[in-house]
């Protein structure tokens, strides 16, 4: 299988590689394009700004850009800027050959990418999201939003959902690859500071993303169901519009940090090598890190002071917030100290990184003043909260761009304009401040206002001015980035001295491989231990907890292409186009008739890939029936022919996204992909648990926060409404009757389900083929047994007692969580009747993969028991 | 044969748990209500340990694994007491 | 440093606060900026890049090391920092936690300030503020009175009469009395704010907020909105009228559909 890459020049080598390098190179030149993007967005602000109430962009056309320049800079430029560096440098920084899931890194990529072309789509669906990059509810709704800008609006919501999944993806990835491929002896304190600070962050990411994702899962319902949800979810009248300022925060305050930490990591690693010394406090600048990382979960009201939250929340969150404040003071004199008793070259990097230092302590500074909550009050949704977070924003930009012309010989293998570089860095640092300054000093012009009073004029025209100057500078970096190229100023491995880190030790550009030999740091130093592979293969008996992976690993050459992730990842773009314009009626309909094609695509690939068994007889008539009993309820409840027949093209987009998607998902799930785990690794403090088990049980914690954000916003709603008087309201607003008795049916059915999978891994641990296969589909039946008996509630509630989704406050959070429950445990049947597929063709058995498989698969299902184990008393008992 | 008795033993429990859930609902009168919110919760978190701890094997996986999901469980704790506690 | 004292106002308060902090900002920024380009000039190194390379030769530098610190050195395991550093680390963190605490200490008491007054009963024009896209409208003493058709709502009465640039649906206050805002909005969220009088709150729909204000002077002045509301959001104000007591309370008591029992208290006082 193992296929070479294509040589760069080749176009196929872009869309195939799967490589970790090649992946960060796309990141950094796709951010830098969003970079543009937001930028000349940025420079409309600018001129429309230039006198009070000149108008250029209509008032929707402010919002628009308003909105989507926040959007992208915040989320398509900044953060996968500082990914694309991650993903090139933490495998070599931490002496690994590739992350742990190199077709999921290319995914994260790939959605990435079109997440963002969603986004510049919805810009020619009449108008993208005009509401501010927080979409505060209930502006966010289609009730507010003009009905020419709905389409684009509700495209703009994908874009963000597309984009949380490719960091979620992302954050799984980084997270295992961390902790379990560090070279041998290189201890996680020890690991470079520019890698801590993408621990860090993806830590992070992995929650805070999710809480957004709960959000956006929320709010896309209030936008398919517009009709019948009535107000809908965040248009609820019992807090729905508070509700969602928390959730945002909750993630929006992690969000800065998630911006901003690669950045400070680029920081230390360029201070340490332009001053010559180790950084002072290392384990204390790192200790702060960390307390920021996890104290980060718990300001987000300082966001919403002046909102109805009582005054000891406040209190509580004022304290939070200037305790977090204080650790990057610690990490700020940190940086100072260790230029003292330096050798300070006053390269263009350290240039960067100097005024990076600047601006933020200058924003720090006046994020102190918002943490007052006096002050905060008449700060709030004023230029001094534009000025203050864009200085700390594009502090973190320009700390990164320093990393970019610190690392750009190392990637390149050729050195940049110095003389160019200090020039960009000049004009950058005067426009910026040229920029932001003036919009300190004119404070009081209302944000997202283009009229302020007339005396303000001069101030907000030399901002005009200085992001003109600040944009241009960004010109002579383009330039000297692709001029530099093709210049003669080639360098070896390390063009800097006092580099400390791996990555300055091998080649620049390092080899396909990363690393001469096995890399080790058992010895105190960096060794490459010789042995023709760099992976595995190592016949030292000094392993800590390594991992048995299968016995002809060691021959096996691990792969770096496969076309499944692009692939897999445009029949995403497709479908989510489509959804954007998708009528409420026809919703389901396409994700049902994927199921179909889901199955017979098993049987189909099955067949050819392990040889034709009678279950993909089994699968083959099982989807044609299947097929046609769909078509006969899209019959009722449209009429076939009128049904497809009025049907808009976004219905037809949909469903050809989502069957081409199925088909990917299925063609990549029977690929043989090989990458392999480190044989000699330090993997504290996951020794002995393999990388897809830890990458499983990352995935689950995150899945965690998303179904606790939904449960935690019922708990919220019914609060608000009056815990006890709950079941009251709801019986006023139709619910003629609320059952108990299928809600422990139905926890009866699924701890039965649990209790097949886990009798199903302990056959297959003994090698018992069928009563593996056998409990698997017992299994599959719970699931089904489980859906018939939620199917049959729902019908009950919705169409004979008619509540409906719009009755209040009890059934929309109740029809949301149990169904995205539903669709959990749909997904898991899904997964199912794959691994039965393959597991019944003996796919895993000669690899003695099967009980890893089956594993694997139950911590999923246990995950979706559990949930229920909370669903049932929350929204049938109490 | 020991797991798969031990894993049987589990599900009766299980079973069991969910019954008395069940049964404390309809039996206790209205002013035992928040006694009755707080046991049956504490009753499903037990269930929930007993199929992390033995279903998903997390007591023989490294201590570890269970602070990974203890991180999201205290993500979802502060979210939602935060957010309560601020209208109530 | 000052202290808030009844009878203050939220633009006093601010005032005072911002200025502590405008002082005290300054001299930090200019003392650590100063002193960071400082460092980093002086530490420089005068040797220039070696031959044919693009940075210091770090064995020539070696030579003429004087200072006991840890440099990095390639394929290094990053323990251990040489001398230095630490001690100072720590003494700067401590001044600066100590400066940050002690102001957010000293701000915490005029927020309680601040909020008890805003928290505070009677002896005080009650305004119910209702935002819509995109305007606002007022409605005086609504929660004191029983029947609605009590009350008076900023549609009854034109303040144009009052003043003549000023719009017809104006919020009308008297000249040095303490004006409490209960506010919230009809359809998204805004953000009602009347600058001059650091007045400012959330107008969320389901949710009433407060604020409070006591304006010193006689005017004509401005109500902003400060969220995104949507498309007239870069045009949303209002007019604020502040008129003198006896004004105010002819004006009052000539509209109909009020209770002069609700401004008792002026006359008592004034
Ligand atoms: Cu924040
Ligand atoms: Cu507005």
């Amino acid at each position: 299988m193992s296929e070479h890459l294509p040589p760069k020049s080749s176009v196929k080598r872009w869309l195939v590689t799967t490589n970790h390098k090649d992946i960060g190179i796309l990141y950094i030149i796709t951010s830098l394009f969003f970079l543009i993007f937001g930028g000349i967005l940025a420079f409309m602000i600018r001129v429309q700004m230039w006198n009070s109430g000149t108008v250029i962009l209509s008032e929707l056309g402010y919002n628009q850009v308003v909105t989507a320049h926040g959007l992208l800079m915040v989320f398509w430029f900044l953060s996968p800027f500082a990914f694309g560096l991650a993903n090139y440098l933490v495998p070599l920084q931490i002496g690994a050959d590739d992350l742990a899931f190199p077709r999921i890194n290319a995914m994260s990529y790939w959605l990435y990418l079109f997440s963002g072309v969603i986004l510049g789509i919805s810009f020619f669906q009449g108008s993208t999201l005009p509401t501010g990059w927080t979409l505060y509810a209930p502006l966010n709704l289609p009730a507010f939003i003009p009905s020419v800008a709905e389409l684009g609006a509700f495209s703009g919501i994908l874009a963000l959902a597309v984009f949380v999944a490719s960091v979620t993806l992302g954050s799984v990835n980084f997270l295992t690859t961390m902790y379990r491929m560090r070279a041998d002896g290189l201890r996680m304190r020890d690991v470079p500071l520019f890698s801590i600070s993408i621990l860090l962050t993806v830590w992070m990411m992995l929650f805070a993303f999710t809480a957004l994702l709960a959000a956006i899962l929320l709010l896309s319902f209030d936008h398919i169901f517009a009709g019948s949800a009535g107000s809908g979810f965040f248009g609820s009248s019992e807090g729905g519009s508070l509700l969602w300022t928390h959730l945002f925060w909750f993630f929006g305050h992690p969000e800065v940090y998630i911006v901003f930490f690669p950045a400070l990591g680029a920081m230390a690693e360029i201070v340490q090598t332009f001053s010559g010394r180790r950084l002072v406090g290392r384990k204390w600048f790192i200790i702060a890190m960390a307390l920021v990382a996890i104290q980060s979960f718990i300001v987000w009201m300082h966001h919403m002071f002046l909102t109805s939250i009582n005054l000891p929340i406040k209190t509580v969150m004022m304290v939070t917030t200037i305790g977090i404040s204080l650790p990057f003071d610690l990490m700020i004199f940190a940086l100072i100290y260790t230029m003292i008793k330096g050798r300070v070259r006053w390269k263009t990097p350290f240039l960067f990184v100097l005024g990076a230092i600047l601006l933020f302590i200058l924003g720090g500074i006046t994020g102190v003043f918002l943490g007052a909550i006096v002050l905060d009050y008449s700060f709030r949704g004023t230029y001094w909260v534009v000025a203050h977070f864009h200085y700390v924003m594009a502090s973190g930009a320009v700390a990164l761009i320093g990393g970019i012309y610190y690392w750009y010989p190392k990637i390149t293998g050729k050195m940049y304009n110095e003389f160019l570089g200090k020039v960009h860095f000049a004009a950058a640092f005067v426009g910026f401040n040229l920029l932001y300054f003036p919009m300190f000093v004119v404070w009081e012009t209302p944000r997202r206002w283009f009229h302020y009073e007339a005396g303000f004029t001069i101030w907000h025209q030399a901002a005009s001015v200085g992001a003109f100057v600040f944009g241009a500078s960004f010109l002579i970096m383009f330039y000297n980035l692709v001029a530099s190229l093709y210049s003669d100023r080639v360098v070896d491995e390390s063009p800097w001295a006092y580099t400390g880190s791996a990555e300055w030790s091998v080649s620049s550009p390092p080899p396909e491989g990363n690393f001469p030999g096995k890399p080790s740091f058992a010895t105190g130093k960096l060794n490459f231990l010789d042995g023709a592979a760099t992976d595995g293969g190592e016949a030292d008996a000094k392993t800590d907890g390594g991992v048995a992976t299968a016995a002809d690993a060691i021959e096996q050459e691990a792969d770096h292409t496969s076309w499944w992730p692009v692939i897999l990842c445009t029949t995403g773009l497709i479908t989510a186009v489509g959804i954007s314009g998708l009528e409420e009626s026809y919703f389901i309909w396409p994700f049902v008739f994927a199921i179909p094609f889901y199955i017979a695509f098993v049987g189909l690939r099955g067949a050819s890939k392990d040889g034709f068994g009678v279950v993909h007889g089994l699968y083959l008539l099982l989807a044609g029936p299947l097929l046609a009993a769909f078509l006969l309820l899209f019959n009722l409840h449209h009429g076939i022919e009128a049904g497809f027949g009025q049907a808009n093209t976004y219905f037809w987009v949909t469903l050809v996204g989502i069957i081409s998607g199925v088909g990917a998902l299925v063609g990549m799930g029977f690929e043989s992909f090989f990458a392999p785990e480190p044989e000699l690794a330090e993997q504290w403090p996951f020794e002995g648990v393999d990388n897809t088990k830890l990458g499983m049980w990352v995935f689950l914690s995150s899945d965690i926060v998303l179904f606790g954000a939904f449960i935690g916003s019922y708990i919220f709603m019914r609060l608000r409404a009056g815990w006890q008087d709950w079941w009251h309201i709801a019986h006023e607003n139709g619910l003629a009757e609320h059952a108990v008795l299928p809600g422990l049916i139905n926890t009866y059915i699924l701890l039965a389900s649990s209790f097949t999978v886990v009798l199903a891994l302990a056959y297959a641990k003994r090698g018992d083929k069928l009563k593996t296969l056998a409990f698997l589909s017992a299994t599959f039946v719970g699931g089904c047994l489980f859906l018939v008996n939620k199917g049959i509630e729902w019908v009950e509630y919705y169409f004979h007692f008619g509540w409906v989704f719009d009755s209040g406050p009890a059934s929309v959070t109740y029809y949301l969580t149990t169904g995205l429950h539903a669709v959990h445990v749909v997904i898991g049947m899904l997964i199912l009747l794959f691994l039965i597929a393959r597991a019944s063709r003996g796919a895993y058995w000669s690899e003695g993969e099967t009980a890893h498989t089956v594993e694997y698969f139950g911590l999923y299902w246990h995950f979706v028991d559990i949930v229920w184990l909370f669903l049932f008393p929350l929204f049938y008992i109490l | 044969m020991a797991n798969i008795k031990l894993y049987t033993i589990i599900f009766v429990a299980l079973g069991a748990i969910s019954t008395t859930q069940f049964v404390v609902e309809s039996v206790l009168p209205e002013g035992l209500y928040w006694f009755g919110l707080v046991a049956i919760l504490a009753l499903s978190t037990m269930k929930a340990f007993a199929v992390a701890g033995w279903y998903m094997h997390l007591r023989e996986e490294p201590r570890s694994i269970t602070y990974l999901a203890m991180a999201g469980v205290f993500c979802v704790l502060a979210l939602t007491a935060g957010a309560g506690y601020s209208v109530v | 440093m000052p202290v808030a004292q009844a009878g203050q106002s939220q633009a006093d308060v601010f005032g005072q606060l911002y200025l502590v902090f405008l002082v005290l900002g300054t001299i930090v920024g200019t003392v650590v900026i100063s002193y960071t380009v400082y460092n980093a000039y002086k530490y420089r190194t005068t040797v220039g890049d070696a031959d044919g390379r693009y940075d210091v030769d770090e064995e020539e530098l070696a030579e003429t090391d004087d200072y006991d610190v840890a440099r990095p050195r390639q394929g290094e395991i990053p323990t251990g920092q040489g001398k230095g550093g630490g001690k100072k680390l720590f003494m700067s963190f401590g001044i600066s936690a100590f400066l940050v605490l002690g102001l957010i200490i000293y701000s915490y008491t005029m927020l309680l300030y601040v909020e008890d007054t805003g928290q505070g009963q009677g002896n005080a024009i009650e305004v119910d503020v209702e935002g819509y896209q995109f305007g606002w409208d007022y409605t005086y003493f609504e929660d004191e009175v029983s029947n609605d058709s009590q009350v008076l709502a900023s549609s009854d009465y034109n303040a144009t009469k009052l003043h003549p640039e000023a719009d017809s649906d104006a919020l009308v206050v008297p000249k040095g009395t303490t004006v409490r805002l209960d506010v919230t909005s009809r359809d998204v969220w805004h953000n009602y704010g009347i600058p001059e009088f650091r007045a400012k709150t959330d107008a969320i729909p389901g949710e009433t907020t407060h604020t409070w204000f006591k304006a010193e002077k006689t005017g004509l002045y401005q109500a902003n909105c400060y969220e995104l509301c949507g498309q007239g959001h870069s045009n949303m104000n209002g007019d604020v009228l502040v008129v003198e007591k006896q004004r105010f309370i002819d004006w009052y008591t000539s509209q109909e559909n009020t209770d002069a029992s609700q401004i008792e208290f002026m006359e008592v006082s004034s």
